[in-house]
């Protein structure tokens, strides 16, 4: 038996290009349904993003140690009640948990400071000022890009975005920024961290880093440790690394309950409802549009086969067996579906980076979002070009001759 | 067509059913048939009296609800779609009334189309589509589209196009159909010409005009064979293209220059 393949595009490229209204027409409309299926997912997948899982982390938190015992779970969407409380945790907790095996521990100490630029005179109302020891670059998981971190002496590290914002470059090292009329020399800038919201509660593209012994000139010789974040590499003992935490806390506080460690499962409860609620609506707004534009590709898909049938008459009466007709159709659907994907798809993000203008969020394009979008157009496209075709073999080729 | 003792064509008690029950039709009635090589058959009838059935079921279009037909000797009544369409394609051509052509392909793309079926490249398709539109004086038309032909040359570039894989029988359906008459004679010439070529052609019309080009007339009605004559033919046709010709000659260039060509 003879393959013919070959003859099947030359069949469907030659119909396409016979017709390229129709054409053109069929891959618009798939391309619009495409469009708004690669908007949505991709602005999803920016929102999700945004509160993105740190499964890609090299090193995982074990716990995070907090001051003050109420049970409140930070999150990004309500006001952080750390400040309001007092702070109980000290520098030595944090050295102490450091020497169990393995792990490493960062305190993190707020100040609520302006941050001032001497050339630009630009104030951040919003940056952080964190006080912290060299771990946090391993707890945080920080790159540095140029430079080098703080040590315990003195410096301060920036953020990629505030670099940007107080001195307008990314390279700012030796730039000194003012804290309180302190001034303090930049000597290291981080790496634009992609996914900002952590359940560090920081966004350190925009703060500025400072040894702890540094801070705690402004809060009258004590830094105020809001917290201390722990991370082991010693996976399999994550519960005995917290237990002996618990108990080097417990020996430094004299057994006052003054602390609470925050762990497991309450670590990667970064959502609030709120946002988790939202990225459900969103999920299901993806849905829909994938159904709506699978409808809409397969719609235009059956009013371009069916206003052909006479076409598949006259082929079949010429020689055509069914299989040769579902194959050109199959090519020519493919084909559509395949530009339309890839039109659509191209649509759909410049889109969502126009309608990201004017939203909190930026897209983000997960590779599976162009598989799926591009995928489920050649799918559909195929199935719902293929189906009426097949249909239309089925029948005598004298009915099909008859429309 | 090398093969010259079994008959083409034969039809045993060939019977086509529509509807069911009260609503059925025969539109078949038991028709025996045998057509024999380099025949060319006329037939005629009313409306509705299963002419085009009998075409329909003769070019495997259609399947006989009962009854066997031998192609060549072979037995097609019971075979799949799929064998039926590579019979199609290898030995019958089919003009339609209303050609048929597809509009959105090029003449030669059209007259291509069965080559496709057949396996052929590209290349030699187009080849063989143009050398066969030449012998139709359409070698000019080759890249026109089919809505911009006249209603003769649109049908002879479907002749072509039932031609171009070499079939064994040529099926036309009311082929002048929707003709005038001038343009009517020269599609009959053409048909005759591919008879004299020792082509087998049946043909369905209305006009018992087209019946002097052919070599046996067959009259239908309700769904049986009413008459079967074998005639002689020549005479008229002779006459026919002599008649044309005078009138050709009077009227276009283009077309008395045709005529010449088949004369000779």
């Amino acid at each position: 038996m003879k393959i013919l393949v070959k003859n099947h595009f030359e069949n469907a490229t030659q119909a396409l290009r016979s017709n390229r209204g129709r054409t053109f027409l069929t891959i618009v409309g798939v391309a619009i349904g495409i469009a708004s299926i690669t908007m949505v997912l991709s602005l999803t997948g920016g929102f999700n993003h945004l509160f993105g899982d740190n499964s890609n982390q090299s090193s995982t938190p074990v716990a995070i140690v907090k001051s003050g015992n109420q049970k409140a779970v930070p999150n990004l969407l309500t006001e952080s009640d750390n400040t309001t409380t007092v702070n109980t945790l000290t520098e030595t907790d944090a050295r102490d948990i450091e020497k169990i095996a393995n792990t490493k521990a960062a305190p993190i100490a707020f100040l609520h400071a302006e941050l001032r630029a001497r050339e630009g005179k630009v104030d951040i109302q919003n940056a952080a000022l964190i006080g912290s020891t060299e771990s946090l670059k391993d707890v945080a998981n920080l790159q540095i890009a140029t430079g080098q971190f703080i040590n315990d002496i003195g410096g301060v590290v920036v953020g990629q975005q505030l670099s940007v914002d107080l001195f307008g470059t990314e390279r700012s090292i030796g730039n000194v920024i003012y804290i309180r009329n302190q001034p303090l020399t930049v000597v290291g800038v981080l790496k634009n961290i992609e996914n900002p919201a952590s359940y560090l509660d920081v966004n350190f593209n925009n703060a500025a880093i400072i040894p702890l012994s540094v801070i705690k000139k402004f809060t009258q010789g004590t830094p105020q440790i809001q917290q201390i974040i722990v991370t082991t590499k010693d996976h399999k003992n994550l519960n005995s690394v917290i237990k002996s935490a618990d108990d080097i806390l417990k020996k430094n506080h004299d057994s006052d309950k003054n602390y609470r460690i925050v762990s497991g499962e309450e670590i990667n409860e970064k959502k609030s409802n709120v946002a988790r609620f939202l990225s459900i609506i969103l999920t299901v707004i993806g849905i829909i549009s994938l159904l709506i534009g699978g409808i809409g590709v397969m719609n235009v898909m059956l009013v371009n086969v069916a206003e052909r049938q006479r076409e598949v008459g006259v082929r079949r009466a010429v020689g055509a067996t069914g299989w040769d007709i579902i194959n050109q159709f199959l090519i020519e659907a493919a084909i559509i579906g395949f530009l339309g994907g890839i039109l659509g798809y191209g649509l759909g993000l410049a889109g969502a980076y126009i309608a990201s203008l004017y939203l909190p969020l930026t897209p983000y394009i997960y590779w599976q979002t162009a598989v799926l979008s591009i995928g489920l157009s050649i799918i559909i496209g195929v199935i719902s070009g293929v189906y009426p075709a097949a249909r239309a073999t089925r029948r005598d080729p004298i009915e099909s001759l008859r429309y | 067509m090398k093969e010259t003792i079994p008959p083409r064509i034969r039809l045993v008690n060939v019977t086509k059913k529509f509807g069911f029950g009260d609503a059925e039709i025969r539109a078949l009635d038991n028709v025996d048939l045998t057509v024999k090589k380099g025949e060319f058959i006329a037939i005629m009838g009313p409306s509705g009296c299963g002419k085009t059935t009998l075409l329909n079921t003769l070019g495997l279009l259609d399947q006989p609800s009962e009854g066997e037909y031998y192609l060549d000797d072979v037995a097609v009544d019971n075979l799949s779609s799929r064998r039926r369409a590579k019979i199609r394609s290898k030995h019958i051509g089919f003009v339609f009334q209303n050609f048929n052509l597809i509009p959105r392909l090029t003449v030669i793309e059209n007259v291509a189309l069965p080559l496709t079926y057949k396996g052929l490249g590209k290349v030699k398709r187009l080849q063989e589509a143009s050398r066969i539109l030449k012998t139709f004086h359409l070698g000019q038309r080759e890249y026109y589209m089919p809505h911009q032909l006249s209603g003769g040359q649109v049908q002879r570039v479907a002749i072509a196009r039932a031609l171009v894989n070499s079939p064994s029988i040529i099926l036309a359906d009311e082929p002048t159909g929707n003709l005038d008459s001038k343009s009517s004679h020269l599609i009959m010439e053409e048909l005759s010409d591919l008879h004299r070529r020792g082509n087998t052609i049946i043909m369905v019309t209305h006009n018992p005009e087209l019946t002097h080009y052919a070599s046996r007339v067959i009259t239908m009605l309700d769904g049986k064979i009413d008459t079967d004559e074998h005639k002689e033919k020549r005479k008229f046709t002779k006459k026919l293209i002599v008649d044309d010709e005078k009138e050709e000659k009077s009227k276009k260039q283009k077309s008395s220059k045709k005529s010449r060509a088949k004369k000779s």
